[in-house]
């Protein structure tokens, strides 16, 4: 049996996961400022600086935040480390900064060449990193609930970058296939619900239970769900109708089966206790459950917004940062203090002395932090939600949600950057002396 | 009879359960709840950690052939569990409810992520490796 999981010398070096935490919330600050200049944006979905907005959320925010977790993950749930990740992080970082932000100037100006460098530059980010990533999932043993599921994210995010690639192409000098609105639709759907959401379920079956002592997921909701959930998008994306068009109908009863029991989950917590990861965790599968509902009235011919166009942006805020983005604020507010713990408990394994004179979690990321965090993002969607409904008002709210969001991106940096002084503060200046048992 | 995996886990279960109940009547400045609940806590930890240290890990080191083994980086654990113990208790007869708080967010973490190593890892491994189960498990003692 693998034992590399029970020792802490697994963990990659908490400059790695760190580093994809610092570098995104610019993108978070990017997105903002542009919507903050142009909140015209807002009447379309297919505004250059609208794709170029979504971009740098979901790519230099989201895919950052996920990157790094991934990276840390894997080898404490499935005992096996990402394969030369030392090495290869810092290119992936570079290489995700320079080709978000070449795609997103890329949309802004329209210029070739920017669309050939972010080309080659994200293709060369996620086959590295899908391969090397793919590579340790492949090898872990005995797979539980969660890696089964990160398994078929990972599956997802490669088919999500070719539906990107394919359509990245037709705005350059290849002549082989035409734009299409559809391939977009596969691709936001493939990225949003297989790559992130399956990502969210794999992460959330482990730790809301292990953070919050709360009940674990039962096994049949785990691979009922994620099964239901890939079978129904595989069919949305590759068959033709009407067996398309009933996987799209089904699919958000399944995701929001799974908000719903998840908030039921949280809900039967042990810990009852204030914390701002759990208000994250609710928040967002409400989000979940509210943008399924939507969907669901939208295919039932109830419009709620006269632009069908309008429509499809409020679906796209509400699962990406009213469910996304709300769960990785939520999960960076435990994640980053505990992983700090781990390290420097691994600077001081062999003297319990120095341990208990280690900064505890909330030394390290303080609770108010987490609360203002918390504040200025419930505002950012609130104020994002007012503006679909706000009628002649709504370039006014944007600016204001685009403004919030842009406090929070930046509190998200300040708090991550001081934390990080905090921890880099109370590291042991003597190297970490080595366990007794090097096999471990 | 019941298996190690099965045996062990319910105890790790039974701490959580004191152990959040203390935190609770922390937060709502209950102390004579609180000191009730720790005191649980603490006793029922160090029995499941002695079970470990005197009744399962030894046969597990005796079957596998060597005492350095994944055995060794649980103990070193316990160890810093224990220190946590000592310091929440403190943070407890002082009444103070920030410090006590903060040691219990990272008490909570650090003792989840080494239940987890052992609940997915260790326990099967002694289950798989020692023919004798039944009588380690009613070798140990209840909680």
């Amino acid at each position: 049996m693998n034992t590399a999981g029970l020792s802490l010398d697994n963990i990659p070096e908490f400059r790695i996961p760190m580093g994809f935490f610092l570098t995104a919330p610019w993108f978070g600050i990017l997105a903002s400022l542009l919507l903050l200049f142009s909140p015209e944006v807002i009447n379309s979905r297919w505004h250059p600086a609208m794709l170029a907005t979504v971009h740098l959320l979901t790519l230099g925010f989201a895919a950052s935040i996920m990157i790094g977790a991934m990276m840390q993950v894997l080898p404490v749930i499935g005992s096996q480390p990402v394969p030369a990740v030392a090495r290869l992080s810092p290119w992936i970082r570079g290489a995700l900064v320079g080709g978000t932000a070449s795609l997103a100037l890329g949309f802004l100006l329209m210029q070739n060449i920017l669309f050939y460098l972010a080309l080659v530059l994200l293709c060369g980010v996620f086959l590295t990193f899908l391969s090397a990533v793919g590579l340790a999932l492949v090898k872990v043993q005995k797979p539980g609930d969660s890696i089964y599921c990160l398994r078929l994210a990972a599956l997802c995010l490669l088919l999500t970058v070719v539906f990107g690639v394919l359509q990245l192409s037709t705005y350059l000098d290849f002549q082989w296939l035409a734009y299409s609105f559809e391939r977009t639709d596969k691709h936001a759907l493939l990225g949003l619900v297989g790559w992130c959401l399956l990502l969210v379920m794999g992460v959330s079956f482990q730790v809301i239970p292990m953070f919050h002592v709360a009940p674990a997921f039962p096994k049949w909701f785990c691979r009922g769900v994620t099964t239901l959930l890939v079978l129904l998008l595989a069919m949305g994306v590759f068959l033709s109708d009407p067996f398309a068009t009933i996987a799209l109908v089904l699919l958000p009863l399944v995701v929001g089966f799974y908000g719903c029991y998840s908030l039921y989950i949280l809900h039967n917590r042990k810990r009852k206790l204030t914390d701002y990861t759990v208000r994250c965790w609710q928040l967002s599968f409400v989000n979940l459950v509210a943008a399924c509902l939507l969907y669901i009235l939208g295919q039932l011919g109830i419009e709620i917004l006269d632009r069908r166009d309008q429509f499809h942006l409020l679906l796209g805020f509400g699962f990406g940062l009213g469910f996304v983005i709300t769960v990785m604020l939520g999960m960076l507010q435990k994640i980053v203090p505990f992983l700090m713990f781990l390290h420097l408990q691994r600077a001081c394994i062999h003297d319990p002395s120095a341990f208990i004179k280690l900064p505890n979690m909330r030394e390290l990321l303080p609770v108010s932090d987490s609360k203002w965090q918390f504040r200025l993002h419930s505002a950012t969607l609130l104020t994002f939600y007012l503006s679909f409904f706000g009628g002649n008002l709504q370039y006014p709210l944007v600016f204001v949600a685009a403004a919030f969001m842009l406090a929070s991106f930046s509190w998200l940096f300040a708090t991550l950057y001081r934390a990080n002084n905090r921890y880099t503060r109370n590291l042991p200046r003597q190297k970490p002396q080595q366990p007794a048992d090097s096999a471990l | 009879m019941t298996s190690i995996v099965e045996y062990m886990t319910v105890q790790h279960r039974c701490c959580d359960d004191s152990f959040a109940a203390a935190e609770a009547a922390v937060s709502d400045q209950n102390w004579t709840e609180a000191e009730k609940q720790w005191s649980a806590f603490s006793r029922d930890l160090e029995i499941h950690l002695e079970n470990e240290e005197q009744t399962l890990f030894p046969a597990f080191e005796e079957a596998d052939g060597h005492t350095g083994g994944p055995t060794s980086v649980m103990r070193m654990e316990h160890q810093q569990m224990r220190e946590l113990v000592e310091a929440t208790t403190n943070a407890l007869k002082e009444k103070n409810v920030e410090k006590y708080l903060g040691l219990s967010e990272t008490f909570m973490v650090l003792m989840q992520q080494h239940n987890m190593k052992e609940e997915q890892i260790l326990y099967p491994m002694t289950q798989q490796t020692l023919p004798n189960s039944d009588a380690i498990v009613s070798d140990m003692t209840d909680l």
